[in-house]
């Protein structure tokens, strides 16, 4: 008896060490970064990187905002794309979840081939291209932001073994009393996946927040830029200098207007900050729906 | 669910308003050139910039520009979606190490220009630059784009803070060879005992070892030219002279001239001077003197090796004219403003003066704090010849850099430009492997069994046949001569 209580608490104690040492490895970049990012450049020079900001100075902020109002309007812009973008887009794979969930509807099989074809085989860079800019003109609007994104099969079929888990008694029920596919979608089937739609909404919020290719090909129009595009401009300007130019060029360069270190932790920490504030409501759901999928997927 | 439909029309409504985007006017007669640059143009005076430029193109030359800056960094990715993509455009910045010249003229990305065009819509153009420089962009004798004027030339140079020299007793005119270098160094360190004292790349010392780099400074293939005077392809980290080169740089890290830890100067009482002040670089015209500003003590230097013009050291800059241009002469034509309109090419570097710079003289501005303006820089749209030098630069700089230009040996490749298109994966293999070894070697902090490493892990990354395709492209190049 003692042996064995023994080694239930040191099973269990070798469970949390270990539990505590890789949540720390995660805290920690995420505390030395926003640490970093209060810290002045000369002490970063001197000491390296801490846990805890010595000197602590808003600088890097200050320049970040200061240099750009810039960062205000992708800001703008990527808490419209994401906020339209993923209502419409849950929407979207709610309704084509529904029908591909239901064994008594008569294409069933085929739409959910034509839906996992284009997972296996897409059109490539180039064509999505001459599609989106010559033929859909949707060059510089906003749209394109937003519509290439909307439609995810991968979330489609997740959603739908969320569906398919109801209990077909309870669709059917519901269409003898008189429901319409509608009613029957957004009042039962719905409110009773929620764990399944609030993962899907995740998903699709991540893409939309961390969006930049789309920008980089179809925006030219410097006002309407999203977030992360801002900062990967600004991350891959800083890179290429120090690797590509190093010769003859570098000399004429002026490199005096650069953001520094600390500036690109600042930066980090307006990218990652507000989405991992979205995370933690969303935590609930997320864990959950992450074992349904896997297991019923 | 009504609630559901309003909040959904609500959506739908926000999209139309957002996405209805105004259209441009366009004046008649007038034609706009759109031009794409590997540069961010930033700031709040940026509409204001842009305006003025376009005011003087109009009542000028008839002429509209739609400059449009790229981040550097994600250049290439976009330029090659949008050639692959046929999409319509007029201008473009390309060379050999970004948005890659020989790749997209076999492609066919960019007009011909022949000699009566350049000489019919950019006279001055082209008259400005020798007949050297106008062989270096041609690919089988034609020529598809306008190369941007400034330094095309390669020599390996020593910068050094005058006060060693003083202190020494060293003359730079006995500085010749790296192991002159050491001697100097040695000098030094009986002086300033505990500072790291001087930093060098290898990448920048080719022209000293009499090789010319083909597609890019850091990747293996190199040309050497043999006995007979033939050019030939060698893989630049397996020669005797990489070697001495790695030994050189250990031997300075064992005597202390040059270490990997930050050592202040105990005897640098008058003045602080900085880590690695000595630098073994290339020569640049007027470097020097903006050296000395940048770290506020006296720097002095000498060029120690020959001077070669290879085709790299044009194709670094140039300008194509789009295939998918409609209008490619005003698009020449509007290269031919840049290279001559002063006026126009100092707004696109520089700005508004008053408000992102101040004359200090004639030709020389400074740039305030707070400009309001990022804009292009000047060898990226057109030559450096006309427009401002900054004040820490050579007042003169514009002379010396055509003397310096003139003077050079032109490389007897001139012409030759690579094509690495069958090579990708090759190139992308040993980038990897370059990364990982090349930085601790060249510090000198690796022993003889990491270069062994190093050249074991290229051999297996295809190193064999890059050099070989490219000696078979250069021996098919040179039998056309």
């Amino acid at each position: 008896m003692i042996e064995n209580k023994f080694q239930k608490i040191l099973s269990k104690t070798i469970a949390n060490i270990i539990l505590i040492v890789v949540a720390l490895s995660c805290l920690i970049p995420f505390v030395i970064i926003i640490s970093a990012s209060f810290t002045s450049e000369g002490e970063i020079i001197k000491h390296g990187y801490g846990m805890f900001p010595r000197g602590f100075t808003l600088d890097a902020y200050k320049m970040v905002m200061h240099s750009s109002g810039e960062l205000l309007d992708a800001y703008a812009v990527t808490i419209y794309t994401t906020v339209v973008g993923s209502l419409l887009s849950v929407l979207m794979t709610i309704m084509a979840a529904y029908p591909l969930s239901r064994k008594d509807y008569k294409w069933q099989r085929i739409f959910n081939f034509y839906f996992y074809f284009t997972m296996l085989f897409s059109g490539g860079a180039v064509p999505s291209y001459i599609l989106i800019s010559n033929y859909l003109n949707l060059k510089n609007n906003i749209l394109v932001l937003i519509l290439p994104l909307m439609f995810n099969v991968w979330n489609t079929f997740l959603l739908r073994t969320y569906f398919q888990q109801i209990p077909s008694a309870m669709w059917e029920a519901a269409e003898i009393d008189g429901a319409g596919q509608f009613k029957i979608l957004f009042q039962i089937i719905v409110p009773m996946s929620v764990t399944g739609v609030a993962t899907i909404l995740l998903f699709v919020m991540l893409a939309y927040w961390n969006e930049w290719y789309l920008c980089l090909m179809y925006m030219s129009n410097e006002k309407v830029i999203t977030l992360q595009f801002y900062l990967s401009r600004v991350l891959s300007e800083i890179e290429d200098t120090v690797n590509n130019r190093s010769g003859t060029i570098a000399m004429n360069m002026d490199v005096s207007n650069l953001p520094n270190e600390t500036a690109r932790m600042a930066m980090c920490v307006l990218a990652a900050g507000p989405m991992m504030f979205v995370f933690m409501f969303f935590q609930k759901y997320f864990t959950k729906g992450l074992n349904v999928g896997s297991v019923k997927g | 669910m009504k609630k559901f439909t309003k909040t959904l029309a609500g959506i739908l409504a926000g999209l139309t308003m957002l996405s209805g985007c105004g259209t441009e006017q366009a004046t008649e007669g007038v034609e706009t050139v759109t031009w794409y640059v590997p540069m961010l143009i930033t700031g709040n005076g940026k509409q204001e910039v842009l305006d003025k430029v376009n005011d003087i193109l109009e009542t000028k030359y008839n002429l509209k520009l739609d400059l449009i800056g790229i981040d550097s960094g994600n250049y290439n990715n976009k330029m090659q979606v949008m050639n692959a993509g046929q999409e319509e455009y007029d201008l473009a910045f390309t060379s050999h190490w970004k948005n890659s010249y020989s790749t997209n003229v076999s492609n066919g990305v960019f007009y011909e220009l022949t000699e009566e065009d350049l000489k019919k819509y950019a006279p001055k153009t082209y008259e400005s630059m020798s007949d050297n420089v106008w062989k270096a962009v041609k690919i089988d004798g034609k020529i598809y784009a306008v190369p941007n004027w400034q330094i095309q030339t390669r020599a390996a140079c020593i910068y050094t803070p005058k006060e060693f020299l003083d202190e020494t007793g060293e003359s730079l005119e006995n500085i010749k060879t790296l192991d002159d270098i050491t001697g100097y160094l040695r000098k030094v360190q009986a002086i300033h005992p505990n500072c790291n004292k001087i930093k060098a790349m290898w990448t920048q010392l080719m022209p000293y070892y009499n090789m010319i780099e083909i597609y890019e400074e850091k990747m293996p293939g190199a040309i050497v030219f043999n006995k007979e005077g033939k050019p030939e392809v060698i893989n630049q980290y397996d020669t005797q002279e990489f070697t001495d080169y790695i030994d050189l740089r250990q031997d300075w890290v064992a005597e202390g001239l040059c270490t990997d830890k930050y050592l202040p100067d105990s005897n640098a009482d008058k003045k602080e001077i900085k880590e690695e002040p000595i630098w073994v670089h290339v020569y640049s015209p007027g470097g020097d003197a903006i050296l000395s500003q940048s770290r506020g003590y006296e720097m002095v230097f000498k060029q120690f090796s020959n001077a070669v013009m290879s085709s790299t050291g044009v194709t670094a800059a140039l300008t194509g004219i789009s295939a998918t241009s409609k209008n490619p002469t005003a698009a020449l034509k509007m290269i031919e403003v840049i290279n001559t309109d002063a006026e126009v090419h100092n707004l696109l570097s520089y700005g508004i003066e008053g408000v992102d710079y101040v004359k200090t003289s004639e030709n020389q501005i400074e740039r305030k704090e707070e400009k309001t303006f990022r804009g292009v820089d000047n060898w990226m749209m057109g030559t450096i010849a006309n427009t401002y030098l900054l004040s820490n630069q050579s007042p003169t700089l514009i002379e010396e850099t055509k003397a310096f230009n003139d003077e050079a040996m032109p490389s007897p490749l001139l012409g030759f430009n690579a094509n690495v298109d069958n090579l990708t994966l090759e190139i992308s293999n040993c980038k990897t492997v370059i990364n990982e070894y090349l930085e601790m070697l060249d510090l000198g902090l690796s022993d003889d069994a990491k270069l062994a490493e190093f050249r074991a892990k290229l051999d297996e990354a295809g190193v064999d046949k890059i050099v070989s395709e490219l000696q078979s492209q250069i021996d098919e190049w040179y039998a056309a001569q």
